[in-house]
């Protein structure tokens, strides 16, 4: 069934694009472009829902309530519902476009380790799945193994001076954390979502690194050519933070922005004061009572008129 | 924190998984290879190269000692007096002790696997990889020559006292002098996965494609003698016997032809799909197909017996004078052994 509706339409369009261009690094490359452009509408909805949910996470009330509620889970759950619903956010928005994109993703690199075929069995079961109107089929297989300075697939190692360096592993390691960089949302102080935004960062590079290093290096060119075109997508959609990878953007940005700044705080502050407060629940406690009346903001009492 | 840090690890490690397939090393699927001479059935299968007795499917040594997943074997392994030869999808090629199981020296310089099945004349072994090189090498495991192709190197070369005949993926047939110069070379429809087979008098080379093209070549310029178009592609290496040359395609059909001319004596049509090539035995020939079914036919094409295992055969059965042996892959057994008349003797999967 996944190989009738994903694997196979997938293999049958790279060997059509390797027929075109007689290159399967070439293909590679232009086959990950492909399906990367068919998600991108994808892509935008997920930014989208993503960028929503991210103002949303700066709205006062949101940040008031979770400090106010912070022991106390489902209430949060029912405030934040209400907010949601409030702004018109849907919370699962920017999990569904991932969610249909995630099995074309692992279509396109199951599709790239079927059409490598390494053994005799393998090339076979490739055969099989070939479209009779590819009718050149035994002209195409086995597909041109050799890209560059490549076996497509061997692991890949580069000789420089004696030394055999895995160039497409770091060259993946460093997209890959260029590109978790440049999506990192703008850090929230200690939340979970920033930790794991964060460590996602980390890990995945050594991740995404390893399988380079180990596995064929047509799956490393796949790797690399979606890492490109994710941060060139991040960047045209403006959805990338470069001056977390170049710091010296970030200061120039902020001098530009300093007054401004000052000013949106100012306002920020003076909303924050006229945001209503929401149901706090009943407490015997007289100390958390005596705790939230000083933390009221001093009003001035309006003045009356004689 | 930290409970963040063990879901994110949860979720690459399981991703790593699902990537990799669970397998560390090579990640390639291939079927077992399996020789048989004399006394004794040898079996390269994932991490080792076994000995079994022909009569038991007792494991008499494996090799190496301790298996490591970066290292796996689907090369059939070829078999001389005193040696095992077999090669490796870490790159390595092995020459084996046949009564011990060490080893005895490891050729590394190779820059792709070892699918295809070496051959060896005059203590000169021949081991063709997937780097597209074909490899001479002495009997203490140093490099002589090689032979550069233009893709994977799947068939066993047939090696003359004049020159060295071999089929590559690059859709050529090559003739190659005994120091490793090109003689010719023949370009077929398809690319060559089975063997060449030369004629008993060593003047015409046999050859296949996946390209449903079947060619009878000069051996001394290369030049095509005569043609057969298939109904479908040939994966397997042919048979000669009984003046007759047999060859089978993957839309389960059997050819025999006249050797001389390519003339269809007959043709005959069995289920399934035979990936591995043609075998000879007493009075008749065998195949397997890749649905798990070994046939055999007697030299005029009529079906003597079949055998149906749970699993799948990519390779012909390995044949002596008293068994015929498979190597299936997704069935229950590792290997399967039947006497001549189809009545399974043993089977079995290895243990290390």
């Amino acid at each position: 069934m996944w190989t009738t509706i994903v694997i196979q339409p997938f293999v049958n369009i790279l060997l059509l694009i390797n027929s075109l261009v007689g290159n399967f690094g070439i293909s590679i490359i232009l086959f990950t472009v492909l399906i990367r452009l068919l998600t991108h509408p994808l892509t935008v909805q997920q930014f989208k829902a993503t960028k929503s949910m991210q103002k949303l996470q700066e709205d006062p009330r949101y940040i008031k309530m979770q400090k106010k509620y912070k022991d106390d889970k489902e209430r949060l759950a029912q405030e934040q519902m209400k907010l949601y619903k409030e702004h018109g956010v849907n919370p699962m928005g920017s999990c569904l476009p991932t969610l249909i994109q995630l099995p074309l993703i692992l279509g396109l690199y199951q599709s790239v380790i079927r059409a490598m075929a390494a053994s005799p069995y393998e090339l076979f079961r490739l055969e099989q799945i070939v479209y009779p109107w590819l009718n050149n089929a035994a002209k195409l297989l086995p597909l041109e193994n050799q890209f560059l300075w490549m076996d497509l697939g061997q692991p890949e190692r580069i000789n420089v001076f004696g030394l055999s360096i895995p160039l497409l592993a770091i060259l993946v390691v460093a997209t890959t954390y260029l590109q978790s960089k440049l999506i990192e949302p703008p850090s929230n102080g200690n939340s979970q979502a920033a930790m794991m935004s964060k460590s996602m960062s980390i890990y995945m590079p050594l991740l995404m690194g390893y399988m380079s290093y180990s596995l064929a290096s047509g799956l490393a060119i796949y790797f690399l050519t979606s890492n490109i075109f994710g941060i060139a997508q991040y960047t045209i959609l403006g959805r990338s933070n470069w001056s977390k990878i170049l710091p010296f953007l970030g200061k120039k940005r902020d001098e530009e922005k300093s007054p401004s700044v000052k000013k949106e705080q100012v306002v920020l502050d003076s909303v924050a004061e006229d945001v209503p407060e929401p149901e706090t629940p009943q407490t015997d406690d007289p100390e958390e009572t005596s705790t939230e009346k000083k933390r009221m903001p001093k009003r001035k009492r309006p003045k009356r008129k004689n | 924190m930290k409970k963040s840090r063990i879901l994110i690890l949860t979720i690459l490690v399981g991703l790593t998984l699902v990537l990799s397939a669970c397998v560390p090393g090579p990640r390639v699927t291939g079927s077992p290879g399996v020789t048989i001479a004399g006394d004794h059935v040898f079996v390269a299968y994932r991490n080792f190269l076994y000995q079994l007795d022909a009569s038991s499917g007792d494991v008499n040594w494996h090799f190496p000692e301790e298996g490591s997943n970066q290292v796996i074997f689907f090369s059939k392994p070829l078999v001389t007096e005193d040696y095992v030869y077999v090669g490796d999808l870490a790159n390595n090629f092995h020459k084996v002790d046949i009564e011990t199981g060490e080893g005895e020296w490891t050729f590394s310089e190779s820059e792709g696997f070892f699918i295809g099945q070496a051959a060896e004349k005059d203590s000169v072994v021949y081991a063709p990889s997937d780097d597209g090189n074909l490899y001479a090498i002495d009997e203490d495991g140093n490099l002589i020559w090689s032979f550069k192709t233009g893709h994977y190197l799947w068939s066993q070369p047939e090696v003359t006292d004049d020159a060295i005949y071999l089929g590559s993926m690059d859709h050529s047939v090559y003739g190659i002098s005994l120091d490793g110069e090109e003689i010719w070379s023949y370009e077929m429809e398809g690319a060559v996965v089975g063997s060449p087979l030369l004629s008993e008098d060593g003047t015409t080379l046999f050859a296949g494609s996946i390209g449903n093209d079947f060619v009878a070549l000069d051996t001394a310029t290369g030049e095509q003698r005569w043609i057969f178009q298939a109904e479908d592609s040939i994966w397997g290496t042919p048979a000669l016997t009984n003046d007759l040359l047999y060859l089978a395609d993957v839309g389960g059909n059997l050819y025999a032809l006249d050797p001389e001319s390519g003339e269809q004596s007959f043709q005959t049509e069995f289920e399934g799909s035979a990936v591995g090539g043609i075998s000879v035995i007493d009075g008749g020939i065998t195949l397997a197909t890749e649905q798990g079914v070994v046939k055999a036919f007697n030299l005029d094409g009529r079906s003597l017996w079949e055998a149906t295992l749970d699993g799948e055969i990519f390779q012909e059965p390995a044949a002596s004078d008293e068994y015929l042996v498979v190597g299936t892959i997704n069935g229950e057994n590792l290997v399967y052994a039947f006497n001549l008349e189809g009545v399974q003797q043993w089977s079995t999967t290895p243990e290390n």
